[in-house]
């Protein structure tokens, strides 16, 4: 009987050792498995969270780069998890919709794709077959993006005034200023693809800035005299056509008193095919509402780059035009001289 | 002996009910599964084209840019009209030029409500084809199973709306006091949100009272933040024209004004639903027919909101007079 319980005890240490020798690695493979698992699915978690904070923001065609490091700031706020030794991010980024042109706002549509690889290091058994290479995960998401361009502002640059001595001489001054807005309504077949903007600012006269003076109320260097722009309005042309007009502010300018227009181009020269005939508009539009007010036009200062093509615009808005003074006789009131700068042209323009 | 045998065949029948009973629930779970599992998609697939057809609506900004030069037409036709009335009483010399400024802004706000029709025409076709055409079709949502088939997710019914309590994009232009009185008086501006109402005609005065405006509602834009196209309540939407209906275009939809807002109901069939689950759907909805039974889903996107104009600013503010340098 105890022969019989020696044998059968040895046997079944010998079954269970030979059965741990089984079990073990396969707990072992088990083991490295559920790490695989578990790391494939931190790794996706990981890639989804990236692709999320890529999408939310300016994309690389508006912030150059800005998706990609959205990403890795967010797969770094994670960190690496348990045997990774490696990983890497890569982010594209598909636009669906054109990125709207400056100065105009709009939507820019599209999708971004995160690539998120990640090296895992198995500690057990998968390690003798992975060797020093680990095992390589790879996970993809892409995700649809919607972010809003805002309207950047419209800078113009109006060149100091050289005819300081004229202006010092003059009631007041108005500076009209055109520029294209393009891409403005996009669509086939837009009529108002293309805008032209005529920006007009008026300014302080230097004789009111004396009368403050006088009264006290501000000091004023009669060597430094300054005055300040302001925007009176803004007239939208399409297709040689007003088509808008937005007033900021009273026309204040002195009853009775003289002053002068001048025209500006930007430094860049940016015009646009209906540039003359808006400008025109625009000049008939303020001799018309200066006279209103009983203001005297001196005269008007025209780039003489445009000078013609202002002229016609004039022209087209019931004007006309004659260096001829005699020709001038039946002018119903409005008579103004137009001179280019610099100096080369010179005309009359009445209604 | 015979005692056992009775016990036996108690135990088989039991058995056998109760694999009966099992297969009839796990047929039913696996069928209601099924249709929940349909109907998750097609809520997905129609919050799909909800935004895609909300995105398109207001392509780059187009209503938004719309709505802004239409009041500034109207505002244009405001001006020349006050400055011809001023020109006739105190100087007629004048009044012709001023007729004929006024009578260009006349021309050019005609142009723009022509240039609104001729938008909100192409908007409702677009959106027509990109629902029912080519893209909406080759989506991959046809679903093919044993006991249940879901069609394609062709839109069934399409309405084009606004979203109620949301004015136009447009705000009341402080700087032209004499406007901004006017419309304040004739109650065409929002007293909570200085905006003007949307869908709404917009009148001016004498010699210009023919002209009416209609501007489109749109979110407006709080300082630089526009706001993102999105899917709302089905309660908020404000239907304006049915554009798509029975799965096919309507024709003759239209709508005054560019719409903001998309409904989209969605329709699919379950062919092969039958037996208990297809009685137990058919008595709920009232159906009769035997071939199918229909899920559909409702969902509202809404596109994104107007930007602002580009604000203009002189970079040389201060023009420097006496000093000849």
């Amino acid at each position: 009987m105890s022969r019989h319980n020696k044998t059968s005890c040895g046997s079944a240490i010998i079954e269970f050792s030979a059965a741990l020798l089984i079990v073990v690695p396969m707990i072992l493979f088990f083991f490295d498995g559920a790490i695989i698992y578990v790391s494939s699915a931190i790794n996706w978690n990981n890639c989804c969270e990236a692709a999320r904070a890529a999408a939310s923001g300016p994309p690389s065609a508006i912030l150059a780069d800005e998706p990609k490091k959205r990403a890795e700031s967010v797969l770094a706020q994670r960190g690496p998890f348990a045997f990774q030794s490696s990983s890497t991010c890569q982010v594209s980024e598909s636009i669906t919709a054109p990125v709207p042109t400056a100065p105009l706002g709009g939507p820019v549509l599209g999708t971004v794709t995160v690539r998120t690889t990640v090296t895992i290091h198995p500690p057990f058994v998968l390690s003798l077959f992975s060797q020093k290479e680990g095992v390589t995960l790879r996970t993809e998401e892409t995700l649809p993006f919607r972010y809003i361009v805002a309207s950047s502002k419209q800078r113009i640059s109006l060149p100091s005034d050289g005819d300081a001595e004229g202006l010092k001489a003059a009631a007041w001054s108005i500076t009209m200023n055109a520029r294209p807005l393009k891409q403005f309504i996009d669509y086939p077949n837009s009529k108002v693809n293309n805008v032209d903007v005529v920006s007009v600012f008026t300014s302080k006269s230097v004789d009111d800035s004396k009368a403050i003076k006088q009264s006290g109320t501000e000091t004023i260097d009669n060597a430094q005299t300054s005055s300040r722009l302001e925007l009176y309005e803004e007239l939208y042309y399409c297709h040689n056509q007003s088509v808008g007009c937005r007033r900021y502010k009273k026309l204040d300018l002195q009853s009775g008193k003289e002053g002068t227009i001048k025209v500006v181009t930007d430094p860049d020269g940016a015009c646009g095919d209906d540039t003359g005939y808006a400008l025109g508009n625009s000049l008939a539009r303020i001799m018309l509402d200066v006279s209103l007010i009983h203001g005297g036009i001196r005269e008007i200062i025209v780039p003489a780059e445009i000078f013609d093509s202002v002229v016609d615009g004039i022209k087209n808005n019931g004007f006309q035009s004659s260096t001829d003074a005699s020709v001038m006789g039946h002018a119903k009131r409005l008579i103004v001289g137009m001179v280019s700068n610099p100096e080369g042209y010179r005309t009359n323009v009445f209604y | 002996m015979s005692c056992h045998r009775s016990s036996y065949g108690n135990t088989y029948f039991l058995v056998t009910c109760m694999f009966a009973l099992l297969t009839v629930i796990l047929a039913t779970v696996a069928a209601f599964d099924s249709l929940f599992l349909s109907h998750q998609r097609l809520r997905t697939g129609a919050e799909d084209l909800s935004m895609l057809a909300a995105d398109q609506m207001n392509m780059h900004d187009r209503a938004g840019r719309m709505n802004n030069l239409l009041a500034l037409s109207r505002e244009n036709a405001f001006n020349t009209g006050v400055t011809y009335v001023t020109a006739v009483e105190s100087e007629p010399a004048l009044a012709d030029l001023a007729a004929l400024l006024m009578n260009e802004s006349r021309n050019g706000a005609l142009l723009m409500t022509a240039e609104q029709k001729q938008m909100t025409t192409y908007t409702i076709h677009e959106m027509q084809q990109l629902l029912v055409g080519k893209k909406a079709v080759a989506a991959p949502w046809h679903m093919v199973l044993p006991w249940i088939e879901s069609a394609s997710l062709t839109p069934d019914c399409v309405d084009v709306g606004y979203v109620e309590g949301v004015d136009s994009s447009v705000h009341v232009n402080d700087g032209n006091s004499d406007l901004a009185s006017f419309d304040s008086n004739d109650r065409l501006i929002n007293p909570k949100t200085g905006l003007y109402f949307a869908n709404r005609a917009l009148t001016l005065p004498a010699p210009n009272n023919d002209l009416i405006f209609c501007l489109s509602s749109l979110p407006a834009p709080v300082k630089d933040t526009v706001s993102q196209a999105r899917t709302i309540k089905a309660g908020a939407f404000k239907p304006l024209s049915k554009i798509v209906s029975h799965g096919m275009p309507v024709v003759e939809a239209h709508c005054q004004c560019v719409p903001s807002a998309v409904r989209i109901t969605q329709a699919a069939c379950e062919k092969n639903l039958g037996g208990f689950v297809g009685r137990t759907f058919r008595s709920a909805t009232g159906r009769t027919d035997d071939e199918a039974v229909r899920i559909s889903v409702c969902m509202v996107g809404t596109t994104n909101g107007a930007g602002p104009l580009p604000e203009t600013i002189a970079s040389s503010l201060v023009v420097q007079a006496g000093s000849n340098q």
